[in-house]
């Protein structure tokens, strides 16, 4: 009553204040009163008063001082006081401090992850105007799907809501004339990309809308390749440098850290002019309006929304499709989303769920705490009945208490703040190039200020429990009842922390067990091919110095040499590579059902040397494989997987029925390919839940590229690769080889992301489990500890040591049982949760349930047994005498 | 000079303690119940009382409560809490010891 007043007053000033003169006030009037019965006039009475009482201000501002300084006095007094209690305790501050580090520690660490990946915005200017845009596919579901250079083109033109509108590809160039020849990674964008992006090159400039045009070849360098292949030469702008053998003006130099793509390590950009270019016999690519491969970026006008930006492109969207039925019925609108969102977009979910997970992992851990503290207070609690007896107010025990708390809390934040650093370190490379941006995680002034406000939060949640509870501690009840102590267990907060202990902790362990029965499904799932003993590689042939024919030509000796190496086993190519970055999917059209250009089937393609298929351990089921024979002057054929099969002619036999592909070598038209053999389903990425159709073309018969290179071998791959390097320089010392990696590593990329999440998530299931056995243990320590002298009682009355065991398990196994049951319930929500991340299973899998119950039950029934055991093993005479 | 000021702090925390022991009060009546009772021997500023008072707040010895006084205006009521009896006591018994050293050494002096 009179300290809620009180604690109104504490704290605005403006009121004390008022207070303080009204009392002042009030002194006077009353002096100035008996100054006139004694006969003043009222002047001198007024004066009297005002010098006997003294200076009025002064006085006031010796009052607030005294307010000032008894509150950081107090607050000094009980941080002393606090810290000599923990230091008293050494092996419970101990416990406490690195219990709350690693809770602490942990979601400091995983927060860093998700500010760097979700919540940091692009490095550009006002990145929030950036959305992403494709078209929208209408065929079955509606899906996302990208754009064609002649629809990027119309948008471009046509649109009113963005200052800016660009779109590129990644490219990969050969640099020759600076030392050896050099791969590039690059990207070919339309003109206006850096001022799209609001960045300034920091030497030269950006690109000019002349530059687009066919035969333009220009280039600007990122700051790294122009320090590292070029010196940091001051004089590169205008320079000639060659790149893919042809002459490649440099115009510009990007800022140091500059990266576009964000995730993509680019070392140029250049322009879409070689797009625009007739490929010998062919179209330009960017005349192709079937030809979907773009995505497009788009800088909205100052004050233009998402929603009028939607509209706008549907408009033109719409348009496109009347005008030209034959490619866009199928993609009547467009689609526009924050760019930021599509980049990361499916990183989201899985690091929520860590985040989610960490955070449950730090409840524990404050359970365990407030457990801890509850156990210490009630040991206390005499102490604290006394002073509350001598007249300590209430409010300053409460304090006191939380002070303790924050002090251990700021201490444990500390320490995990630390721990978060080298956990950083740590984890970071297992992550690798799976999240995008994960690279950039680091410990900044946000990821501080979040420890620092967990800290205060935990301590708040652990020592409010114990704080509250002790304060109303009763001297007379509590002098007067010894066993109080032993009733702990049956207190509901200390029972209630315990069960909660059980319960997120198997709610983590199920959450855990579904990731890695996922995981285990997802490497054990069939590639369809052997992933083991085989080494890929990349290389490109320039057209200016390679004629088609002269590509297949070279293609052909190459095969020959490599097949030759010592422990080769065999030699095959192919485009798309599985387990490659690669894809392309291509309408076609089935001779025996005809369909519009509109709606016609569409399915994965490839090309492959005949070697391929035996290469990478696809079977042949039905039919043949490719040979020398099928080339450019036999009839058109192809290979088709059981997977097309099944999807286009279900129920049928597939060989010998003939289709018409949209994919056609330079200067020839669509023609019918006459399906000759069906092989096994490989995937071409490792996380689709089944391999997908696809069709093979006949290198010879669809030359677009030299395709990618697998070699079989006896000996452990990655030893070949220097061979394999000579033989190329053998044959033309200007073509490089780059991208050589061993399968099983592509597969290892691949499986990183799950691997990654469900290691962490193994881990903080783990501590979960750790955390929850030491809570219940501790709790159940010390409620034997409490009820000694009730069990020494009962032992001499004749109770057996199994009766006596059995007694104190009972009060342990009902708590378990709450803890387990509410533990399933919401590991079942959890679950559902979750699917979105497991590769193929049911959330509800009963074993991986089952299996977790058991664990986390076991771990249960041994912390509880362990304490319980001493008691049983007890002397009844000494625990009889024990106070 | 800072010797004198303590021992005057002191005495006067004393007197509004003792003051206060017999029946709560607003700093006007605690005011001239101390010139009552040292029969105006103590020449104390009254002013000065506030901030001993306001410390006492602080420290616990004493409490307040705004109330009506006799003449039905608004006034700050102080009133001694139960740590602030034991510290009277304590303070008292202090004193008393202090002033039976003093006298006998200036007995035997």
């Amino acid at each position: 009553m009179n300290h809620l007043r009180r604690f109104g007053t504490l704290f605005r000033k403006e009121e004390r204040d008022r207070q303080l003169s009204d009392e002042l006030a009030f002194h006077l009037e009353k002096q100035v009163e008996q100054n006139l019965a004694a006969g003043m006039s009222a002047e001198e009475a007024r004066r009297a008063a005002l010098r006997a009482f003294g200076g009025v201000e002064q006085i006031k501002e010796e009052c607030r001082d005294t307010w000032g300084a008894r509150f950081i006095d107090a607050l000094l007094q009980d941080v002393r006081f606090g810290l000599r209690m923990l230091a008293k305790n050494p092996g419970f501050t101990a416990v406490a401090v690195i219990t709350l580090a690693l809770g602490i520690g942990a979601n400091t660490a995983i927060f860093s992850v998700v500010n760097a990946v979700l919540l940091k915005p692009l490095p550009y200017a006002e990145p929030d105007r950036l959305m992403a845009v494709g078209s929208m596919r209408f065929r079955g579901v509606p899906s996302p799907d990208t754009l064609s250079y002649p629809d990027f083109f119309d948008y471009r033109a046509r649109n009113h809501v963005f200052e800016h509108l660009v779109t590129g590809r990644g490219t990969s160039l050969t640099l020759t004339g600076y030392g050896p020849p050099r791969q590039l990674h690059g990207n070919m964008t339309t003109w206006d990309l850096f001022p799209a992006l609001g960045i300034a090159p920091v030497l030269g400039r950006g690109f000019l809308p002349s530059e687009e045009a066919a035969g333009a070849r220009v280039a600007v360098l990122s700051h790294a390749l122009w320090q590292s292949q070029f010196g940091g030469d001051p004089g590169i702008v205008g320079r000639t440098i060659t790149l893919d053998r042809r002459a490649y003006t440099v115009v510009g130099v990007a800022p140091p850290g500059f990266a576009f793509p964000v995730n993509e390590p680019c070392q140029l950009w250049t322009t879409i002019a070689p797009d625009h270019e007739a490929v010998p016999g062919d179209r330009p690519v960017a005349e192709e309006r079937g030809a979907h491969m773009l995505t497009a970026l788009g800088r909205l006008k100052p004050g233009v929304s998402i929603e009028q930006a939607r509209a706008d492109l549907n408009v033109i969207a719409a348009a496109l499709a009347r005008q030209y039925p034959d490619t866009n019925t199928n993609t009547p609108q467009a689609w526009v989303r924050p760019e930021l969102a599509t980049l990361v977009g499916d990183s989201r979910t899985p690091l929520l769920i860590l985040l989610g997970a960490v955070g449950l992992v730090l409840l524990i851990a404050c359970a365990n705490i407030a457990n801890l503290l509850l156990a210490r207070a009630a040991k206390r609690e005499q102490e604290m009945a006394v002073r509350s007896a001598l007249g300590a107010k209430r409010g300053r025990v409460v304090r006191q208490l939380l002070t303790e708390s924050l002090l251990l809390a700021l201490m444990g934040g500390a320490a995990g703040t630390v721990l978060a650093k080298y956990a950083l370190g740590v984890v970071l490379p297992l992550g690798g190039d799976s999240i995008p941006r994960l690279a950039q995680a680091s410990l900044d002034g946000r990821v501080l200020g979040f420890s620092l406000l967990l800290a205060v939060l935990t301590s708040l949640v652990f020592g409010l429990t114990p704080a509250l509870h002790a304060s109303k501690a009763d001297l007379l009840s509590c002098l007067r009842d010894r066993s109080r102590s032993g009733a702990f267990l049956n207190n509901p907060v200390r029972g209630g922390l315990v069960i909660l202990q059980v319960t997120v902790g198997l709610v983590l362990v199920s959450a855990a067990g579904l990731l890695m029965a996922s995981l285990i499904r997802l490497e054990r799932s069939e590639l369809g091919f052997k992933p083991d003993h085989l080494l890929t590689f990349s290389f490109s042939l320039p057209d200016t110095h390679y004629s088609t024919a002269q590509q297949v030509a070279f293609y052909d000796q190459m095969l020959q040499r490599m097949g030759a190496l010592p422990g080769v086993q065999s030699v095959g190519g192919v485009w798309p590579l599985p387990l490659g970055d690669d894809n392309a999917v291509i309408t076609f059209d089935i001779e025996e059902r005809p369909a519009g250009p509109s709606n016609r089937p569409s399915a994965r393609m490839a090309f492959a040397t005949p070697d391929y298929f035996r290469t990478a351990g696809i079977p042949l089921l039905r039919g043949r494989y490719f040979t020398e024979r099928d080339d450019p002057k036999s009839p058109r054929v192809l290979i088709v997987n059981q997977a097309f099969a099944d999807q286009f002619f279900p129920g049928e036999d597939v060989i010998g029925k003939r289709i018409t592909p949209g994919a056609t070598a330079a200067a020839e038209k669509e023609t019918l390919h006459e399906i000759v053999g069906v092989v096994g389903s490989a995937k071409l990425f490792a996380l689709d839940p089944e391999p997908k159709p696809i069709y093979y073309f006949p290198y010879k018969q669809l030359p677009w590229q030299p395709p990618q290179v697998m070699l079989r071998t006896t000996v452990p791959p990655h030893t070949l690769e220097a061979s394999a390097r000579k033989r190329m320089a053998e044959l033309d010392p200007l073509v490089p080889v780059f991208d050589v990696r061993t399968m099983e590593d592509l597969l290892s990329v691949q499986v990183a992301a799950p691997r990654f999440l469900t290691l962490l998530l193994a881990c903080f299931a783990g501590f979960a489990l750790l955390l929850a056995m030491v809570g219940l243990y501790g709790v159940m320590a010390y409620s034997v500890a409490g009820r000694t002298s009730e069990i020494g009682v009962r032992m001499a009355l004749g109770a057996g040591r199994t009766a006596v065991l059995a007694m104190i398990l009972k009060q342990a196994l009902a708590l378990l049982a709450v803890g387990l049951g509410l533990g399933l319930a919401l590991s079942v929500l959890a679950g559902n949760l979750l699917q979105s991340v497991l590769f193929g299973g049911s959330a509800l899998d009963p074993a991986v349930m089952g299996l977790s119950v058991l664990l986390v039950a076991l771990t249960g029934l041994l912390a509880a047994y362990l304490p319980a055991r001493r008691a049983a093993a007890m002397d009844p005479m000494v625990a009889l005498r024990h106070e | 000079m800072g010797k004198a000021i303590d021992l005057l702090q002191g005495t006067l925390d004393l007197l509004i303690l003792k003051t206060l022991a017999l029946e709560p009060m607003h700093g006007w009546g605690i005011s001239q119940r101390i010139q009552q009772i040292s029969r105006d021997s103590l020449q104390v500023q009254q002013g000065s009382l506030y901030p001993a008072l306001h410390r006492l707040e602080q420290q616990g010895w004493i409490e307040s409560e705004w109330g009506a006084s006799e003449n039905n205006r608004k006034a700050k009521y102080y009133r001694l809490t139960e740590a602030g009896r034991q510290q009277l006591e304590v303070e008292t018994a202090k004193w008393e010891r202090l002033s039976v050293a003093v006298t006998q050494i200036l007995q035997t002096a």
